[in-house]
């Protein structure tokens, strides 16, 4: 049914004059494709405001160089050093914008997402799979007038590779590289250790290529820390935008990079502006002294509804890569039984947690990828909730109150466990006050335990719970062997230790399939096994909320952030102009 | 007094020792780790992996036991080399540098309104105690004391700054009053001095008004009964008797009494002063000390934690000294040598 509406509100779209922003933008490299973008209908009730759809006359029009944009963003980043800390923000601000990688992911292309070059222009693949080699732009010029070449390239991994850096987190991809040399000034060679589907999207997309002759002599922990390293307070880079200034806690700005190689950018400043609090950056965004609010709370959005906002602004709903699971241990015996992990999933109010708790934002989901992409079977649906069948399902497991206390029981045991919810997670804590209430009816305890953030993961990490949730963010192609290989119950993210010889055979087939499609069939035979196993609840996928002035144009929400290179704006902000 | 100088400055030593590592236990006890909060709420399976979270560890020293680390934390302090913060990598003396000058703005000047405003206060209701006006002060004073900070800041936004209850129309814009920071967003950097003095000024007063009402009610209160003790004294029967006018009586004898408690307290608001204000900072998006602490002590980032930590002990300390030494200025008859023979 889904994919039915999302081909007829394409259609509709073309017609509608979607083709006009079609016909502007067409002919320059990255846009061409732009109409294969999926588009998904939410509701089909009210009109944008009100579902939160960006209306098509957003992209009409011709695009006008010139003015300033100011974006919302709810925190500094730590640093703009995205290889050190792939912080929200700071990788938001900076890729693709200001410091760019090697080949970039189509960030229109939903839920596909293609590689297109960047600073590389071409590249080639060995037919074992195991040597990448990357031809360079030439011509490039950082943004304080050096020449590009391969050397930059190879500094910038050297330092990440060195275990001194702070790049943890970019390493757990970047390790499948065994080793890598420039052939020429425009030239680089890696070979891999194995060959792995994920070498595109979590190295050469994801590695900033940073300039050589600013880091090339640091050390590997100078390189991570700002008080030693220019570019992570002020990054150099190559991308469409120029870094200006950063006041900590009031505003990071951009200005045009009008030497850029590609496309360049419309803006000639681009703002981010530190707002903490929500209630004040809507307040702002009245006054006119905000273009975008990027982080509506979702009881707000409900109070905007009828707000006159809505003859200034855009409101959006863009569901990202991420889902809340509830955990079951496997280890307890509570858990082991798939029949019981099935009646607990009925058990959960999950429709009414939405309507209730999420206030009929969030969408339902069962897949363990990003929820739109093609490795989830989509014809998987929510398991229903469904009390009277879970009983049966407990009862046929064996779990019966033989003594009649009120509290299931089997051979002896109780049906008691410990519900582990994160403090930082007010979400978690209500979640966990429902589910408490619909499973002493159904004759379960359960005991909600609230601690602190780092003590949780501790937790989880070491197996030492009964139950838990968390909300996983993902990216747009995923390897699960991180989360769900008995491989990863000792070290890696498999917290509930999930043990399944032919998920782990599909997981070990798919790493090596650089097909996407391949490799997307083998992904839905998995999550079919993660289906019927119900290691996890799958509760629900969280949508990002947030408001555009109206005098922006080009804006589109993507999977991996917005591409601020084609936005564009109509008119002066109003309201600003007489006080300052 | 050199003597007795000498002996507190050197007490001193052992208490930035408690003090330090009482909060690197305190820090330690919470049981957070930096590495993993870092990124709270939502992860992916990669950052939590063992495998990164060992990395970072080891990146800031925290596989180390805890007298290691306890220890390192300490040489930083007295070398003076205080490092850099792990939230951002950036040093912790440009951090400090960054969020000071405006703490120590805010807190100066409410400081100094409190006190201007307090001592008359005080002697003007001490001066017709029981009659209606004291009733009345006493009973503002008293309100005011007990109102919370937050919720008077967060009431001063909504009806002086939102422009939904009060407005200001000549500025051209909704609200007599900003909602945001100590200076404006936009064209801050363009203004003349006089326009930058004025911007901060107009930006800053509704978060001196919410620091310094408190301490107002305290102080005046402290005044009052200062005033009140010293007028019950025989020197000022005496005074009375010998024909002395009432405003000579109260400003020349009993004033100067009473202002010795008010004038020592003065050295105790020393550490308040670079403390800062969590709330009233969160509450108008003024990057301060108090902020730049919650944000440390969120983390945990225990090198900043630390420095702000041992920062205030150290003004702490002195402050107590300094409020004694005032104490035997302000007040002839005490001795600080007698103080420490005992």
């Amino acid at each position: 049914m889904r994919r039915l509406l999302v081909r007829r509100a394409l259609a509709l779209m073309c017609i509608a004059g979607l083709a006009v922003g079609c016909r502007v933008v067409r002919g320059t490299e990255r846009n061409n494709h732009e109409s294969t973008r999926p588009v998904v209908l939410r509701r089909m009730t009210g009109d944008a405001w009100q579902v939160g759809e960006l209306p098509s006359s957003i992209l009409e029009g011709m695009p006008r160089s010139g003015g300033e944009v100011t974006v919302q963003i709810d925190a500094d980043p730590p640093n703009l050093n995205v290889n050190i800390d792939s912080d929200y923000w700071g990788a938001q601000i900076v890729s693709n914008h200001v410091s760019e990688s090697l080949v970039t992911n189509d960030r229109y292309d939903d839920p596909q997402f293609r590689i297109r070059p960047a600073l590389a222009e071409r590249w080639e693949i060995s037919p074992d799979k195991l040597t990448y080699t990357f031809y360079l732009r030439k011509g490039v010029r950082w943004h304080d007038g050096q020449p590009f070449s391969a050397r930059d390239v190879i500094v910038t991994f050297d330092k990440i590779q060195d275990p001194n850096s702070k790049a943890a987190a970019i390493r757990s991809y970047t390790q499948s590289i065994r080793s890598y040399r420039s052939l020429d000034d425009y030239t680089v060679e890696f070979h891999m250790k194995e060959p792995y589907f994920l070498v595109m999207d979590g190295v050469f997309a994801s590695v900033l290529i940073h300039p050589a002759h600013v880091i090339g002599s640091m050390s590997a922990v100078a390189y991570s820390e700002a008080a030693t390293n220019p570019l992570n307070r002020a990054p150099i880079g190559t991308g469409p935008f120029r870094f200006s200034a950063w006041k900590s806690g009031q505003a990071i700005t951009f200005v045009r990079n009008d030497e850029y190689w590609g496309k360049k950018a419309y803006l000639d400043r681009l703002i981010f502006r530190i707002v903490q609090e929500a209630p004040i950056a809507i307040e702002l965004a009245e006054r006119g002294e905000l273009d975008v609010v990027s982080r509506v709370r979702a009881n707000q959005w409900v109070k905007l509804a009828h707000s006159p906002l809505r003859n200034r602004f855009h409101r959006s709903l863009f569901y990202e890569a991420n889902y809340r699971w509830i955990g079951w241990n496997l280890l307890r015996p509570q858990f082991r039984d798939a029949r019981v992990r099935k009646a607990l999933t009925m058990l959960i109010d999950r429709p009414g947690i939405i309507n209730s708790l999420e206030f009929g934002l969030a969408q339902p989901t069962t897949c363990p990828f990003y929820w739109a992409s093609n490795a989830c079977d989509k014809s998987l649906l929510p398991l229903p909730y469904d009390p009277v069948q879970a009983l049966t399902l407990l009862d046929s497991a064996g779990w019966v109150d033989h003594d009649g206390d009120g509290v299931r029981d089997r051979d002896g045991q109780r049906f008691r466990f410990n519900f582990l919810v994160p403090t930082v997670s007010e979400e978690a804590a209500r979640m966990g006050t429902k589910m408490k209430e619909d499973f002493a009816r159904a004759g379960i305890e359960l005991v909600l335990q609230r601690v602190e953030w780092s003590a949780f993961i501790r937790r989880v990490t070491t197996h030492d719970f009964d139950a838990c949730t968390m909300l996983w963010s993902q990216n747009s192609r995923d390897d699960p062997t991180q989360i769900w290989a008995s491989s990863s119950i000792d070290g890696g993210s498999n917290f509930v230790s999930f043990r399944n010889a032919e998920a782990d055979r599909l997981m070990r087939d798919a790493r090596a399939e650089l097909d996407d499609e391949r490799r997307d069939a083998i992904y839905r035979a998995f999550g079919r096994i993660l289906y019927n196993e119900q290691p996890y609840t799958w509760m629900y996928v969280r949508p990002q909320m947030a408001l555009f002035s109206k005098r922006l144009h080009g804006v589109r929400n993507t999977l991996l952030g917005w591409v601020f290179e084609d936005w564009w704006v109509t008119e002066q902000r109003a309201g600003r102009s007489r006080f300052n | 007094m050199l003597r007795y100088l000498f002996r507190r400055l050197l007490l001193m030593i052992p208490t930035f020792f408690g003090v330090t590592l009482i909060c690197f236990l305190v820090l330690k006890l919470t049981n957070s780790d930096p590495v993993t909060s870092s990124n709270a709420g939502a992860m992916s399976g990669h950052q939590i992996s063992r495998e990164a979270i060992e990395h970072l560890r080891h990146f800031y020293a925290l596989d180390r036991p805890w007298p290691v680390q306890y220890l390192r934390l300490v040489r930083r302090l007295v070398t003076l080399d205080l490092g850099t913060r792990w939230q951002d990598g950036r040093a912790i003396s440009e951090v400090i540098g960054e969020a000071l000058p405006i703490t120590l703005l805010l807190s100066s000047v409410s400081l100094v309104i409190a006190y201007v405003l307090a001592i008359p206060l005080g002697i003007f209701s001490a001066a017709r105690r029981g009659s209606r006006r004291d009733t009345v002060t006493t009973l503002v004073l008293f309100m005011l004391y007990s109102l919370p900070s937050f919720w008077v800041g967060t009431m001063l936004i909504v009806y002086l700054s939102s422009g939904r209850f009060v407005s200001c129309p000549w500025l051209g814009r909704p609200g007599c009053f900003p909602l945001q920071g100590w200076h404006s967003f936009e064209g801050f950097e363009q203004r003349t001095i006089l326009g930058k003095l004025a911007d901060v000024l107009w930006h800053i007063t509704l978060p001196i008004v919410t620091l310094s009402y408190g301490a107002l009610a305290s102080l005046s209160r402290y005044m009052r009964m200062g005033m009140l003790e010293n007028l019950r004294q025989d020197y000022i029967r005496t005074a009375r008797a010998k024909g002395l006018s009432e405003r000579r009586v109260y400003y020349h004898h009993a004033l100067r009494n009473a202002l010795i408690p008010i004038v020592t307290l003065l050295g105790l608001t020393l550490p308040t002063l670079i403390g800062g204000s969590v709330i009233v900072e969160q509450i108008f998006g003024i990057r301060g000390m108090g902020f730049v602490a919650l944000e440390a002590i969120r983390l945990p980032d225990y090198p900043l934690v630390i420095t702000i930590v041992a920062f205030t002990g150290l003004l702490t300390m002195i402050g107590v000294l300094l409020s004694d030494v005032l104490y035997a200025i302000v007040d002839p008859r005490i001795r600080l040598q007698g103080v420490s023979a005992k």
